[in-house]
């Protein structure tokens, strides 16, 4: 082994570099928790944990600033295998801290596993509704759905990024191309009568069309806020344009109350156009998931501590069937008891203010949600393991100390 | 070499997994069962600033009217906002949509009623002395009826209202239907006819509107969170006061604005000086401010920015953060704009008019400031 090589082994097995990681983990902790007042929870795990380098903006360019959550826990990682293959030596007695080593080497493959493969969905359902999607919290979809067939819908569904990006789409489904003229992943409207100087409209279809003026927003991370996407499709068939629609997960609403012009915003209908002989509607909207079972909400229950708006128990009765008839069950979800099926996980996530006939349950996909169970139970173990080991050597060595002396 | 590069290649794993593809996808589902969520306004106009929504539309309560709709009109479950909602079948599929609904007071008037409507079949408003003869008068038993009757000038697809609306117990009834031209068209005999049965309902102080031909009334479940239009109360409580400058003229103040002026340039040219108030902080100074800079086609600022946008000024006691904000192109517009946070509200004091005439009158507007003060 030459020397170049034995120093990079060497600094992989060090205790030092072992020490530098955690205390760099307790300081990318802090930071992150920090930070969490400017991006909230999801904008601090992707910036800090689910990076290799912390990237800061300084002047329009990112500037890593500190070593990210994967190059931390990846460096830890190597660091405990490399420590194992080349400075532990394993014998019996040390059975205690291997276990313990082994849950930790497993959490953190548990995490980076969670990390890349989980995903997070909500389920809005209003009593006596049933549903077989899933919606995305933070991820839209430029859906086109054939709507003809009286039965099924057709639906061919844009992710917003490849909207983004602004290249013409053409798909084997869809008898037309669809062309981004315009995006902002966040905006917001104003009535075109109240601009002093508008820009020309770019839609000419569906009820917004040139009706307000869509100004881009600066992107929020925060839990509590929402961006407001909007874009301009146009859509080409081969003999022509059909014509430029406006799209935005919240339709601008302008209504007159009180002799005041009041301005909301509100869910989208979807707009309708026919081509060829079909009956297509055409709508940005959450990114939904459609899973081979639906859920029925049969009844929500919201219990408040007497006197205040304070939960103290909420719980949805779920019908959960499939088509095939295999399931045809009752499900009672609540608080730390969700509904594990499928390889999806229903967990009772929150409820509409001010109404009570409605459930907001968070579905999550976690193909390694065991592992952490797993890791921590072999930690346990391992420290007990260690420490009853420890034990019976005092007794051992106390018991040989009583003989001594007798 | 062999650690360095297994390194690099678990680093190389990660980096590949951990990019996912975004693809187009297609797939057939069933059809929904239609929620049958009304939505006859959510098509209708414009938009707030973000931090402007949260606020429920108040219904009328109180004393009710009652009907009986015709056999042909079917019934859709009443919403948080509608007191009663039909389906009014046409021919293949192209139904329309009578929604009776009824908020408390005036809720502006009857022109500004009528030109609502209007703007919802794509009309131009009219002017108060035109709306008298596009009314008609219909009373019946003790209501006054102002029935109108628009179409839409859009040959491609053309749309109707007929509309009623009367005062009665302090609240304002309206009476909807919007639809395919042909088929609103048809209906209108029997809306007429409609409306010989409304009347008030039957002995009841604060019932909600339940007779034995119309469906049961009361407001079922809340619309969905956020998503129904939402009313933006303007600032009750002690205002604010100021005097202007002779030259400006003043404006009627409307129910939005606590005061109005028009600014004039050297030709015909005028800036709009307008002063409102909204509780709170009304989503903050960054949003506002670019709510401003995106009313002269100004790209938004980031946090980190917005000190080399405003100013700030404390005059009387008030902390006034100042933009001037000037468009850009041939025909600029500007805004001089000036918020301040006041008694739990936030007072916004804004010119707005082209560009040069801004430049002009931002002497005097920042003296028009220094008038500004509590009362």
């Amino acid at each position: 082994m030459n020397a170049l090589v034995r120093d990079f082994r060497d600094f992989f097995v060090s205790l030092k570099l072992t020490v530098v990681l955690l205390v760099l983990g307790m300081l990318l902790v802090f930071a992150a928790t920090l930070d969490q007042t400017n991006l909230g929870i999801w904008g601090i795990q992707q910036k800090w944990f689910r990076s290799f380098f912390v990237l800061q903006d300084v002047n329009g360019i990112p500037v890593p600033i500190f070593p990210g959550g994967y190059l931390i826990g990846g460096l830890l990682f190597i660091n405990l295998i490399a420590a194992h293959i080349y400075r532990f030596k394993f014998v019996w007695r040390k059975t205690g801290i291997f276990l313990t080593h082994l849950g930790l080497i497993l959490l953190l493959v548990g995490e980076l596993l969670s990390g890349l493969w989980q995903e997070d969905f909500q389920m809005r359902l209003e009593e006596g509704q049933t549903k077989n999607y899933s919606e995305s919290y933070r991820l839209d979809e430029l859906a086109l759905v054939d709507t003809t067939d009286p039965k099924f819908d057709d639906v061919v569904a844009i992710p917003e990024a490849i909207v983004a990006r602004g290249e013409p789409v053409q798909h084997p489904k869809l008898p037309f191309r669809v062309v981004t003229k315009l995006y902002y992943p966040n905006s917001v409207a104003q009535p075109r009568a109240q601009v002093a100087n508008p820009p020309p409209p770019l839609a000419d279809q569906g009820p917004l069309a040139g009706r307000f003026v869509f100004s881009p927003q600066p992107v929020t991370y925060k839990e509590n806020d929402r961006n407001i996407p909007v874009a301009v499709v146009e859509l080409v068939a081969p003999e022509g344009t059909l014509g430029s629609w406006v799209v935005t997960t919240d339709v601008p609403v302008l209504r007159t109350v009180d002799g005041a012009q009041q301005l909301g915003l509100a869910e989208p209908l979807p707009q309708k156009f026919d081509y060829a002989g079909h009956t297509w509607t055409i709508a940005l909207r959450a990114r939904r998931a459609y899973r081979p079972f639906s859920l029925t909400l049969l009844k929500f229950h919201n219990d408040v501590y007497a006197g205040t708006d304070i939960p103290k128990n909420y719980s949805s009765r779920i019908r959960l069937t499939t088509p095939d008839g295999r399931d045809d069950r009752d499900v009672l979800i609540y608080m730390n008891n969700p509904l594990r099926y499928a390889g999806l996980t229903f967990y009772q996530a929150s409820f509409e203010k001010g109404n009570d006939h409605v459930t907001i349950l968070q579905v999550v996909r976690n193909p390694s949600w065991l592992l952490p169970y797993i890791s921590c139970a072999l930690m346990a173990l391992g420290l007990v393991v260690q420490f009853g080991i420890h034990l019976l050597g005092f007794i051992r060595k106390r018991r040989g100390m009583a003989a001594a002396a007798a | 070499m062999a650690i360095c590069r297994s390194h690099l290649a678990f680093a190389a794993l990660l980096l590949s997994t951990a990019c996912h593809k975004p693809e187009v996808t297609a797939y057939r589902v069933p059809k929904e069962k239609d929620s049958d969520v009304a939505a006859s306004d959510a098509t209708a106009t414009p938009t707030a600033p973000p931090g402007m929504a949260g606020t429920p539309v108040t219904t009328a309560e109180g004393p009710a009217l009652a009907w009986t709709a015709p056999a042909g009109w079917m019934a859709k479950p009443p919403s948080a906002m509608r007191k009663g909602s039909y389906t009014i079948p046409g021919a293949g599929g192209a139904d329309a949509d009578f929604s009776i609904t009824a908020f408390p007071g005036d809720v502006g008037g009857e022109a500004a009623n009528v030109n609502r409507w209007r703007g919802q079949v794509q009309l131009p408003p009219l002017a108060e002395s035109e709306i008298a003869s596009a009314v008609a008068r219909v009373e019946q038993d003790g209501l006054n009826f102002a029935v109108v009757d628009f179409a839409s000038t859009d040959a491609a697809n053309p749309q109707r209202i007929l509309g009623a609306m009367t005062p009665f117990a302090g609240s304002t009834w309206f009476f909807k239907i919007i639809g395919p031209d042909v088929v609103v068209a048809k209906a209108k005999p029997a809306f007429l006819e409609f409306l010989k049965t409304v009347h008030a309902s039957a002995g009841s102080d604060a019932a909600p509107p339940a007779t034995s031909a119309a469906p049961p009334m009361p407001p079922v479940a809340a619309p969905p969170a956020g998503m129904t239009g939402t009313a933006v109360p303007t600032a009750a409580g002690a205002g604010l006061t100021w005097s202007a400058p002779s030259s400006w003229r003043a404006k009627p103040a409307s129910a939005m604005r606590k005061g109005s002026f028009d600014v004039p340039g050297d030709g015909s040219e005028t800036g709009d000086l307008s002063i409102t108030a909204f509780p709170g902080d009304v989503g903050g100074e960054l949003a506002n401010v670019n709510r401003w800079r995106g009313q002269v086609q100004l790209p938004p600022v980031a946090e980190g920015d917005l000190g080399s946008v405003v100013t700030h000024i404390t005059q009387n006691n008030l902390p006034f953060t100042v933009v001037d904000f000037a468009g850009t192109g041939a025909n600029a517009q500007g805004i001089l704009g000036a918020m301040v946070p006041f008694d739990g509200a936030t007072w916004f004091i804004k010119l707005a008019g082209p560009a040069p005439l801004l430049a002009k009158q931002k002497p005097a507007f920042l003296e028009f400031l220094k008038t500004v003060k509590a009362p």
